[in-house]
């Protein structure tokens, strides 16, 4: 507590120090809560840049949920009506390997079918399951990152896999 | 154990041989092992966290100098202008940077803000430097195919239109009267002096038939592998695409062959033998070389 006193976010040691602990983890998180829709980048500098504005009222240790409530209103507010839609690059398939058609093809449609699963889990399981099987965050550092605790994370992870399963099955 | 807690701990990683044998028998873990596998597919792109960090500085330090005194961002400012006008004195004589492909080859460049551009055969790009951060434009004659660097946005303009970019990877292609635009991801909008399309990934729009999109399967044009596709294109056309890969002349007697017939497939851009074949099979056509000059002869068979 002290030590908040004394740091704020003003300085520029603190204010960078935040930056490179939570850009990258928010970019992901609205990445992956919200597709591939926008300029995500320029969603989180805009944050940051509010921060900096605010820095003598944000405390460092209320940065970081200071940074994710900006950027995701900022995200909200444009995001109402899109669908949310990912990227992916099959990266199974080095690109000097000649695969056959029917192999490739197959790939394909199961990524297809996947991306399709990913828009139809709710915010809560996507941003927990891709964090933790996309990313590769331990269950830990994904209960970190949102704010929750292990068990939700687990249970979100969980569902989400069961979710994508049964979403893939039904796909013809 | 039961089986939910057996999957959540697979899902930490954390299984012991004896747990993960168990896991294999259950009739779910093969569709689960696979979706596992198929995540890294969705991996997004790395973030450039000093790359970006030093981007955030340069627009605090703009801000900055409007508003109120932060000194540490107004020394920044300071070194930045000193160190910029230096470099303009020295290396910026010139406005304008010109990326050109000559005939027979392709060209890479990189934009002021890191998105990068392949220039196809015969074609030309101006931008100006110094002046990007004001005018974030280029000009564009010929083809070329942008990786756009995330978060950034131009204007490439070319005789026929122009086109908006909104983070993303398109190709454009302005050849005489044609203007061609692919949007193999994000979003790009077109305005010509007659319309205005906004095209999203997957989809293509030309000025030959500007009230339908087209959609398109291939993750990025074909002459970045050393190929030239072509779609119900004149021949003519695509004669004059095989004089710019391979810098040659083709000679035709346009009363003998009509050159207004369509053409469908591709050519080698790195074989002019096979590419010629591939083109004027389909014609039963055929070719004389004399150095640079091809002359369009009817096939011998």
């Amino acid at each position: 507590m002290s030590q908040d006193l004394h740091d704020n976010v003003c300085q520029e040691e603190i204010y960078s120090k935040v930056y490179y602990r939570h850009a990258e983890n928010l970019r992901n998180f609205l990445y992956f809560k919200f597709g591939n829709q926008f300029e995500v980048t320029d969603k989180i500098q805009e944050a940051f840049i509010k921060l900096w504005q605010k820095c003598a009222d944000v405390p460092p240790s209320k940065a970081k949920s200071f940074l994710f409530t900006v950027a995701n209103n900022l995200m909200i507010n444009e995001a109402k009506h899109q669908q949310v839609v990912f990227k992916y690059k099959n990266s199974r398939t080095p690109k000097n390997n000649k695969q056959d058609p029917q192999y490739q093809l197959e790939e394909q449609e199961y990524l297809e079918k996947y991306k399709t699963a990913l828009a139809q889990l709710t915010a809560k399981q996507r941003t927990a399951f891709m964090l933790n099987r996309v990313e590769g965050k331990s269950f830990k550092e994904t209960a970190a990152v949102l704010d929750i605790t292990i068990k939700a994370v687990e249970k979100r992870v969980y569902g989400g896999l069961k979710k994508m399963r049964e979403i893939i099955k039904e796909i013809p | 154990m039961n089986k939910d807690e057996l999957i959540i701990k697979w899902l930490s990683g954390d299984l012991n041989p004896r747990e993960e044998a168990e896991f294999d028998k259950l009739p779910e873990s093969e569709d689960y092992r696979k979706i596992d596998a198929a995540a890294q597919s969705f991996k997004p792109a790395e973030f450039a966290t000093d790359d970006n960090y030093k981007k955030l500085k340069e627009e605090l330090s703009t801000q900055q100098q409007k508003g109120k005194n932060k000194t540490w961002l107004l020394q920044i400012a300071a070194i930045l202008i000193l160190a910029l006008s230096i470099g303009y004195g020295v290396f910026y004589q010139k406005t304008d940077n010109k990326a050109v492909a000559q005939r027979a080859e392709t060209t890479h460049l990189t934009l002021p803000e890191n998105s990068d551009v392949e220039l196809n055969a015969s074609s030309e790009l101006t931008f100006n430097s110094d002046q990007w951060n004001d005018n974030r434009l280029v000009h564009l004659k010929g083809e070329a195919f942008f990786h756009v660097a995330e978060g950034s946005r131009f204007e490439v303009k070319t005789a026929l239109g122009s086109v908006v970019v909104k983070g993303t990877q398109f190709n454009v292609k302005q050849r005489d009267d044609r203007l061609a635009v692919v949007c193999y991801s994000g979003k790009v909008a077109v305005n010509t002096e007659n319309t205005s399309v906004l095209l999203t990934a997957g989809e293509s729009w030309s000025v030959k038939n500007p009230e339908q999109k087209q959609s398109v399967t291939q993750q990025k044009p074909a002459w970045l592998e050393g190929r030239s596709t072509f779609k119900s294109t004149p021949v003519a056309e695509v004669f004059k695409a095989l004089e710019r890969q391979y810098d040659i002349d083709i000679h035709i007697e346009k009363r003998t062959f009509n050159t207004d017939q369509a053409y469908t497939g591709s050519f080698d851009n790195h074989d002019l033998d096979k590419a010629l074949k591939s083109v004027l099979m389909p014609f039963d056509w055929s070719y004389k070389k004399s150095g640079k000059k091809i002359r369009i002869i009817k096939g011998d068979n």
